[in-house]
């Protein structure tokens, strides 16, 4: 596993990476990747999105291979792009949706939050509202895109969309709940002391076989 | 997860395709799935529209061969490639997510083959379905799984029994039998976890089994002391203890085979099977190296107590080193066991049994135990598992050697 900090990027130059990256592994000249990083102000479309969940239609959108429907990027908010070969992990996409999942619930648990999973409803959540955002690819068992993490409250962006095409959907971020001044890099830092852990617990490399319990 | 969004396709119709080109976009939940061909063609006809919601096995497109149309394919016995959508057999989260895009070349005219995509093959091989006795509503004659549930008894009739009588129809034609057909059973998850698990065993591990007897008279009155004294120690802790000293001294046994080597195990961790009604558990003794035979017997009394009343974490039954599958209640003489993958030897602990042996010349009463291990040979060899049970059978015929 190989960990890149790429920064504050473009979309576009975020998923030539990817796609570079995801050729790389399928092709095993490259190891497992976790892309961390912010994105410029920018609004993306998943793949089953609809344009009504765009409030202002003035507004462009990239339209992208992710999983969900709309959602927005700015500084401020942690991206992370795990690129994870479910193949060598027993290739089941839902689990690695649950895995996202209860990596961010273990990220801002280190922060004191406490935030759950809602059913039907792919993401993180407080009592407060959204917190977390994922949105998957995957392309020959190789994972792309991944979550968000509102970090600072700058969350203007969002009164335009329907988030995830949920109507008046409620949000918050890290600083909202804490009331501390968290940055960006605090909590990159959170996601990496974990991300190993929880990658290898729910999604263990199939050389490791377990007898999991239980009927 | 039984159906899922198709998103749209990638390649059009008369397209030609090759195999891993990703063909079309599916999406489940938050994730989209990029489907790729499994074989070389040209797309011929796509069925699945944008948007729609598409249930597990059907028939989304078809591959064939240049030139050729897809009514002629469809309708002839040279079976088109078909492209199925991600088929599972999934219902929880957490269980896989089984994508199979499809999957036959062209085949050769003169070869009778059933065409059925990996999902309803398997389906069908669990119902006890013979796929050659089913005429599938699918393009070209495909067998769908909706095409399983509407039959009820695909297979001739079973052998019958003297003076028993069949409880399934007469098949009607000249289909030849192929094997008796019983009630289908399906595996618990924890049936299918341990068959799962010895499969893979069986199949990637070369075994190598050795027995030695110990004789443990001394190790029964020893136990009957502490007992007095307010310690509980079974037959089952002195020799998970033994176990423990002698793995310290042949570590090859506390190990795991890897690629080209073998990784030794810092710590001894015991797995302890523990039978239950419709399995076994395999929960986890940490840090064994550690720990004295009174830890140890809390300790593993604790686990088993747990393993029977269904209250082990998930992290009480993984990383195991060595185990000991312990049979001792049964009155067998000796058994061997399936070593649990990655693991690089299991021990079988038989019952005690009475027997008379010669001590020094003289014959006497005494009470035995056989220990069967079996190792990966792949890491060691005789000799060196030989040692270790000599040194196990010390460490048992000594007992005193266990509280030191």
């Amino acid at each position: 596993m190989q960990v890149k900090d790429i920064g504050l990027t473009d979309l576009h130059t975020a998923f030539q990476l990817q796609e570079r990256l995801v050729d790389e592994i399928a092709r095993q000249d490259t190891d497992e990747t976790l892309l961390l990083l912010e994105h410029y102000p920018v609004y993306t479309m998943g793949s089953s999105g609809e344009m009504k969940n765009l409030l202002d239609p003035s507004i462009p959108v990239v339209l992208t291979n992710r999983g969900g429907d709309i959602t927005f990027h700015a500084p401020g908010q942690l991206v992370g792009y795990p690129l994870i070969n479910l193949s060598n992990r027993g290739h089941d996409l839902h689990r690695y949706l649950r895995c996202l999942e209860e990596l961010l619930i273990r990220t801002v648990q280190i922060f004191g939050v406490d935030a759950h999973r809602v059913d039907g409803r792919t993401g993180i959540w407080t009592d407060r509202g959204k917190l977390g955002f994922i949105g998957v690819g995957v392309r020959h068992w190789i994972t792309m895109h991944g979550f968000s993490l509102n970090v600072t409250e700058n969350l203007a962006g969002f009164s335009h969309i329907n988030p995830c095409g949920i109507t008046s959907c409620p949000l918050t971020s890290l600083v909202s709940e804490t009331g501390k001044a968290l940055t960006v890099d605090e909590v990159k830092s959170a996601v990496l002391s974990i991300f190993d852990t929880v990658l290898d617990e729910m999604l263990p490399r199939s050389n490791t076989i377990r007898l999991r319990g239980t009927t | 997860m039984t159906e899922g969004i198709f998103i749209g396709w990638k390649k059009s119709p008369g397209e030609t395709v090759a195999r891993g080109d990703i063909l079309a976009e599916v999406e489940t939940d938050k994730a989209n799935m990029e489907l790729e061909a499994f074989a070389d063609g040209t797309l011929l006809e796509t069925y699945a529209k944008p948007g729609e919601s598409i249930t597990v096995g059907k028939v989304i497109g078809i591959i064939g061969n240049v030139g050729e149309t897809p009514q002629k394919v469809i309708s002839g016995s040279d079976l088109p490639s078909a492209v199925s959508q991600p088929e599972t057999v999934a219902h929880s989260p957490y269980e896989p997510f089984v994508a199979e895009t499809a999957v036959y070349g062209s085949l050769p005219a003169n070869r009778q083959i059933t065409a059925a995509a990996p999902a309803v093959r398997k389906r069908a091989l669990e119902m006890g379905i013979d796929l050659g006795t089913i005429r599938g509503s699918g393009p070209g004659g495909r067998i769908l799984l909706s095409d399983l549930d509407m039959t009820d008894h695909p297979l001739p009739p079973p052998m019958k029994m003297p003076g028993e009588k069949a409880n399934i129809p007469e098949q009607q034609g000249d289909t030849p039998a192929i094997a008796p057909v019983g009630n289908f059973t399906p595996f618990s998850k924890m049936r299918s976890a341990i068959a799962r698990i010895v499969e893979l065993s069986w199949r990637t591990i070369p075994h190598v089994y050795l027995s030695i007897e110990a004789d443990v008279t001394e190790a029964g009155e020893f136990s009957r002391e502490l007992k007095d004294r307010g310690l509980i120690v079974t037959m089952n802790d002195l020799v998970l203890k033994a176990v423990t000293l002698a793995l310290i001294k042949f570590p090859l046994l506390n190990s795991s085979f890897r690629e080209g080597g073998v990784m030794i195990f810092p710590d001894i961790n015991l797995g302890i099977a523990v039978s239950l009604d419709d399995g076994l558990l395999v929960p986890v003794l940490k840090g064994c190296n550690n720990l004295s035979l009174r830890d140890i017997s809390v300790a593993s009394h604790d686990l088993i107590t747990r393993a029977r009343s269904g209250d082990l974490s998930a992290a009480d039954m993984t990383g195991g080193t060595f185990t000991v599958s312990n049979l001792g209640m049964y009155e067998l003489s000796a058994f061997s066991a399936v070593i649990l993958p990655p693991q690089a030897a299991i021990l079988a602990v038989a019952a005690v049994r009475q027997k008379i042996v010669m001590k020094n010349g003289v014959v006497s009463p005494s009470r035995v135990v056989t220990l069967t291990l079996s190792v990966d040979h792949r890491i060691l060899d005789g000799v060196y598992a030989s040692r270790f049970l000599m040194e196990l059978k010390r460490l048992l015929e000594n007992p005193v050697n266990l509280i030191m």
